[in-house]
């Protein structure tokens, strides 16, 4: 026949304070139950009374609520699709090499040149094409290594001002433009939206935006027809990012102080 | 209660399986806001409840739980369940936050308020100010516990969670777990009397 074994001091304690949860007993009756260690398993079970006692105040629901606002924008801000930041990654380095070719150029074939010309270009000259590469590669370079908010304002004001010039001069939207400030501002606004503690970039892209949209829209009667799909695209594109916009908050969130935008991978 | 997650314990209330769960996870971790928030929803309770019994004011202890989610969300894509439960994850940010927190206030938190939603009635008032004194001496001895004290009180007399709960959440095997409760409930005891509570 086999000895029952003798519980250690710790196992009885648990066997203990199982019963005291379940309300088998007080620690005066519990602890008679093994008198080998009832001296010390009193005082003991006493204390874990006490503790049964104390009611833990619940969070205020409006703490909750702050918080979870607070988290789920942390989220918002960081969070990218993995399909995407895949797809960021590869254009990521598609954009790197597109700097590296210009600069190459800039440095070695004397393309420094080209490029101020190219400057004063406007859509459907023959330089415009080397315009919107040098932005690109602009662009690529700012997000990759600084604040890009600044380069995409810039370049929306600029396909506005370009909007304008080919209105003056009678010649009427150039898809290549308008495909390239709807890229523009649906970034931009995306920036804003994963920004929402910048105390600036909401007003301002909402300003430019506001803007780009009301010259998009006085072109329409006058776009030729094979600019017309181009300048839906960029109207749709602007009234979207005017509406994603519109919804971020106006102030700064409770949280760490304004951060400043970090680089913005290309295609996000 | 799900047997394959036996330390899911009281978060389980939200009726989802371990496999649910880790499919939310992968979605939080790709920054899926909604993901996150039902995270938020389903732990918050029990990381603040980490916070409240350790410092005195339960504005800290709301603010502090809400920053292990914003740290969770920082550090969710290099998360790794690695066969222990994510909330074990989160209760190992929320034992970072508070040495931060520590070391940025040095002195020890002064006593338990009262809860503002729970406002006593002039009738009352001395029978609240008795068992107040007597919360805040016990209170006060528990924040003199070694961390691992503190959590393995939380874990089996706040939280409700068994042995075997509290083992995976702490790392710690059963026995172990035992013996730190002996330890534990030994320290407050001798605390409490030299702080001469009731």
């Amino acid at each position: 026949m086999r000895m029952k074994r003798e519980p250690s001091f710790e196992e009885a304690l648990e066997q203990c304070l199982e019963a005291l949860r379940r309300g088998a007993g007080d620690p005066e009756a519990l602890a008679a139950r093994y008198p080998a260690y009832a001296d010390r398993l009193r005082p003991l079970l006493e204390t874990a009374s006490r503790l049964r006692t104390v009611d833990l105040p619940p969070p205020r629901p409006e703490a909750v609520r702050r918080g979870r606002a607070r988290v789920v924008a942390a989220a918002r801000h960081r969070g990218v699709p993995a399909t995407s930041r895949a797809m960021g990654g590869r254009r990521g380095w598609v954009s790197a090499l597109l700097t590296v070719g210009l600069l190459l150029a800039l440095l070695f074939g004397g393309g420094a040149l080209w490029v101020r010309a190219a400057e004063a270009s406007l859509p459907g000259d023959p330089l415009y094409g080397v315009k919107l590469l040098a932005e690109s590669a602009e662009l690529a370079w700012a997000e990759r290594w600084g604040d890009p908010t600044p380069v995409l304002m810039r370049q929306i004001e600029r396909r506005s001002l370009e909007l304008e010039a080919l209105q003056r001069q009678g010649r009427g939207a150039h898809p290549a433009a308008l495909d390239r400030s709807a890229l523009l501002l649906i970034r931009l606004a995306r920036l804003a939206e994963r920004h929402p503690e910048h105390p600036l970039l909401r007003e301002r892209a909402l300003a430019a935006v506001a803007r780009h949209r009301a010259i998009l829209e006085a072109l329409a009667e006058q776009a030729p027809p094979a600019a017309r799909p181009a300048l839906q695209r960029a109207l749709e594109r602007a009234h979207r990012a005017q509406e994603i916009l519109s919804k971020l908050p106006r102030r700064s969130p409770p949280g760490p102080s304004p951060e400043r935008p970090r680089p913005l991978r290309p295609g996000r | 209660m799900d047997t394959e997650h036996p330390w899911v314990g009281r978060e389980e209330a939200h009726g989802l399986s371990g496999a649910d769960e880790a499919a939310i996870l992968r979605r939080a971790q790709t920054g899926d806001p909604e993901a996150v928030g039902w995270l938020y929803d389903r732990y918050y309770p029990s990381i603040y409840r980490y916070f409240r019994i350790r410092v005195a004011d339960q504005g800290t202890a709301e603010d502090l739980a809400a920053e292990v989610f914003v740290r969770m969300v920082a550090h969710l894509p290099r998360y790794r369940a690695q066969g222990r439960p994510f909330l074990a994850w989160l209760y190992t940010i929320a034992r970072h936050l508070l040495t931060d927190h520590y070391r940025a206030q040095p002195r020890a938190p002064g006593a338990l308020p009262e809860d503002p939603e729970r406002g006593p009635g002039v009738e009352a008032f001395i029978d609240h100010l008795e068992e107040q004194a007597r919360h805040e001496c016990l209170w006060a001895a528990l924040r003199r516990l070694t961390t691992e004290q503190q959590e393995v009180i939380l874990h089996r007399f706040f939280e409700g969670r068994s042995v075997e709960e509290t083992a995976a959440l702490m790392g710690k095997t059963p026995n172990a777990v035992k013996a730190l409760q002996h330890r534990a409930l030994a320290a407050l005891r001798r605390w409490m009397e030299r702080l001469g509570c009731e």
